[in-house]
């Protein structure tokens, strides 16, 4: 099996990313596979799946194509332009033909997973091309889609509704505008006179009861419909951190495709003339500089991190002194940052001369695992080698240029121990860290960690005069026992502090103080940014002693805060406050 | 609320909400968020219950609110007309 490769297509005025997974010459594939995403944070919960599904297809001999839709993942365009539906079709149709030329197939199978395999079959439907289509719990009527996402909507808040603007749909970070969310919720693939291939295999979602409609009206067209319901699905769609590939679900793509695949004739790979691979692409800016968007490997331990580069197209002799930038996901997240924010970010920094690399890390995305460390993993001391590999990286390449790193979550908790650690970037830029501390972020033996006792007891704090927590308790509608835990583990943490201070040994410092202390020798620099009532910011106060003070005074450190904000910045107004922030302090 | 209404809402809860808490023997009144449901685990429960029921919740219904306890989701479910005779 090859490589993959990742390559920009389709058309120059909006590139598309996708990763090409090619097979050995020797395979002589008789057709492709095209596999198209969900949308939004269900792409970003089945992206590891998908990745091993185009592994797994590629390893039993069929190329495969995964992309991103032209406004979403890692491709161009953003989501407020006119007529959003019909590019995402459009992208599909441009990944058919790329995947033909690229593996020199004259026949494809669409896979799809929820709109993915909407999206699919539609775009599937207005071609000849297309010998199969495999639907992975496909969202059949779009109203009832909108309707989901609208309940995504409302319910990730904890104010009644999300503050309203220019009637976007706000779902988990990713936006529909009203035009989008019409032209979805139109979608009825039961009415669609056109088949959308001689085969399909529809694959249920295994905890709801299958739908039988759709399979009766592409049977009624004449097509050959398969169907299993196969485990795995919740597994997948969980967040990125826990998600599970769902072995028997991608070993039936695999199979059936396969199946398809035997029963047509097979390409003489000498005959084939491979195309070449793009591996940048430019954005062309409206009033700043292009951008120049390169897929590239950094080198490192696991064998090399996955990177996207955004730097200016600058006019030759233009001199910048904008910074070099790396930007680290939260958790396992890969490298598009939860909503998409980074690649909007780095695009808008490039646009004003800044060098912009997000990266996935070691296991994460697209990146290789390290060996000890599997897969999926959120903290980790090794990382702190993958920001020292990325620093070496970006000073090699950008000379004389400031160095900054910025981290969001565990992205954040990276960054703050590679400043612990004396690590050489010009700026900290730390966004909502949950905690400060590896050892107990992965300590799971308790239940509960540290940042989440110090977040519930800040709750109960602010709590602790309002009527209506204590009827819930008194009416037995709160779990006594989870707040007593708190309020134990609490108070013991406060004790041995008092304790440590009482008797003014050098010791009464605590762990995090003693960190900060570091940075301060250091003089690293380092700005903290946090959402309304972040665990990160108390904890940053309680635990930071009088060296925190001291960093704070002396400019070496700052706190911010972001109002009407949740974790990840899931709201655009709260985003575009945290980006107005940003645009501050780092470019 | 009926006891059958109760059942098939804490069954819809048990395999959909991905609580801490076991969604039998919650308090009918206790917060499902507090308790460990997820925004995206709360789609799921809607479908369900619109499943269980056979009915759709209108979209002023479409909000954190009614998810928020078994009660809630309850009196939700009366509204549209489930649990009145002939419903």
């Amino acid at each position: 099996m090859k490589a993959a490769q990742p390559l920009y297509f389709g058309p120059k005025a909006q590139p598309l990313f996708g990763w090409l997974h090619g097979v050995e010459p020797q395979h002589q594939p008789a057709l492709g596979l095209v596999i198209c995403s969900p949308f939004g944070f269900e792409e970003e919960c089945a992206h590891k799946s998908l990745r091993h599904l185009a592994i797994d297809a590629a390893a039993g001999g069929i190329p495969t194509l995964r992309f991103d839709y032209a406004t979403c993942g890692n491709s161009a365009g953003d989501e407020f332009g006119p007529g959003t539906f019909q590019v995402w079709l459009d992208s599909v149709a441009a990944a058919i033909n790329t995947l033909k030329l690229h593996a020199g197939v004259s026949q494809v199978c669409v896979a799809g997973l929820r709109l993915g395999a909407t999206l699919g079959a539609l775009a599937s439907s207005q071609r000849s091309d297309v010998a199969g289509l495999v639907a992975i719990a496909p969202v059949v009527q779009g109203r009832v889609y909108v309707r989901e996402l609208k309940v995504l909507s409302m319910t990730g808040f904890q104010s009644s509704t999300p503050e309203p603007i220019e009637d976007l749909l706000q779902a988990s970070g990713y936006l529909l505008t009203k035009e989008t969310r019409e032209a979805v919720a139109a979608v009825d693939l039961r009415k669609e006179q056109k088949a959308p291939a001689p085969k399909v295999l529809i694959i249920e979602r295994d905890d709801m009861n299958p739908a039988p409609e759709w399979a009766q009206a592409l049977q009624a067209m004449g097509v050959q419909v398969e169907q299993a319901s196969l485990p795995g699905y919740q597994a997948m769609m969980s967040d990125p951190q826990n998600t599970m590939v769902p072995e028997q679900i991608n070993a039936k793509v695999v199979e059936y495709v396969g199946r398809l695949a035997s029963g047509m004739p097979h390409q003489n790979a000498a005959d084939h003339v491979a195309a070449e691979i793009e591996s940048h692409c430019i954005l062309v800016g409206e009033d700043q500089l292009d951008v120049r968007e390169t897929a590239l490997t950094v080198p490192a331990d696991n064998g090399g991190l996955f990177a996207i580069l955004s730097s200016p197209e600058a006019p030759l002799g233009l001199t910048s002194n904008a910074p070099a930038i790396v930007l680290i996901s939260s958790g396992t997240l890969h490298n598009i940052g939860p909503g998409r924010m980074w690649p909007m970010l780095a695009r808008q920094w490039a646009a004003r001369g800044a060098n912009v690399l997000r990266v996935d890390l070691p296991g994460i995305g697209e990146s290789t695992a390290l060996v000890e460390l599997g897969d999926n993993r959120v903290y980790s001391e090794r990382y702190l080698e993958s920001l020292e590999q990325l620093l070496r990286f970006m000073r090699q390449r950008y000379p004389n240029t400031p160095c900054h790193l910025v981290g969001l979550c565990s992205g954040a908790t990276h960054g703050f121990k590679a400043a612990v650690q004396g690590q050489d970037w010009d700026k900290y830029v730390l966004i909502n860290p949950l905690t400060f501390d590896y050892e107990e972020a992965n300590a799971a033996n308790s239940g509960m960690t540290d940042y989440e006792v110090e977040g519930a007891a800040s709750k109960y704090k602010r709590l602790l005069f309002s009527v209506e927590p204590w009827k819930k308790l008194v009416s037995g509608q709160l779990n006594l026992r989870f707040i007593l835990n708190v309020l134990s583990r609490y108070a013991t943490r406060a004790l041995g502090r008092a304790f440590g201070k009482l008797l003014e040994s050098k010791n009464s410092a605590s762990p995090l103080e003693v960190e900060l202390q570091q940075v301060l020798r250091n003089r690293s620099n380092a700005e903290f940014v946090f959402c309304e009532k972040a665990p990160g910011e108390p904890y940053l106060h309680e635990h930071g002693g009088q060296t925190l003070t001291a960093l704070l005074e002396r400019h070496q450190m700052g706190i911010a805060r972001v109002s009407d904000s949740d974790h990840t910045f899931t709201l655009l107004n709260g985003r575009n406050r945290l980006v107005e922030w940003l645009d501050t302090v780092v470019c | 609320m009926s006891m059958d209404m109760q059942a098939k809402i804490r069954a819809a809860l048990k395999q959909h909400g991905r609580m801490s808490l076991d969604a039998l023997t919650l308090a009918t009144t206790a917060d499902l968020y507090e308790a460990g449901m997820t925004s995206h685990a709360s789609v799921n429960v809607m479908l369900a219950l619109e499943e269980a029921f056979e009915v759709e919740f209108p979209d002023h219904l479409l909000k954190r609110s009614v998810f928020a306890s078994i009660e809630a989701i309850s009196q939700a479910l009366q509204e549209i007309g489930v649990g009145k005779a002939g419903a």
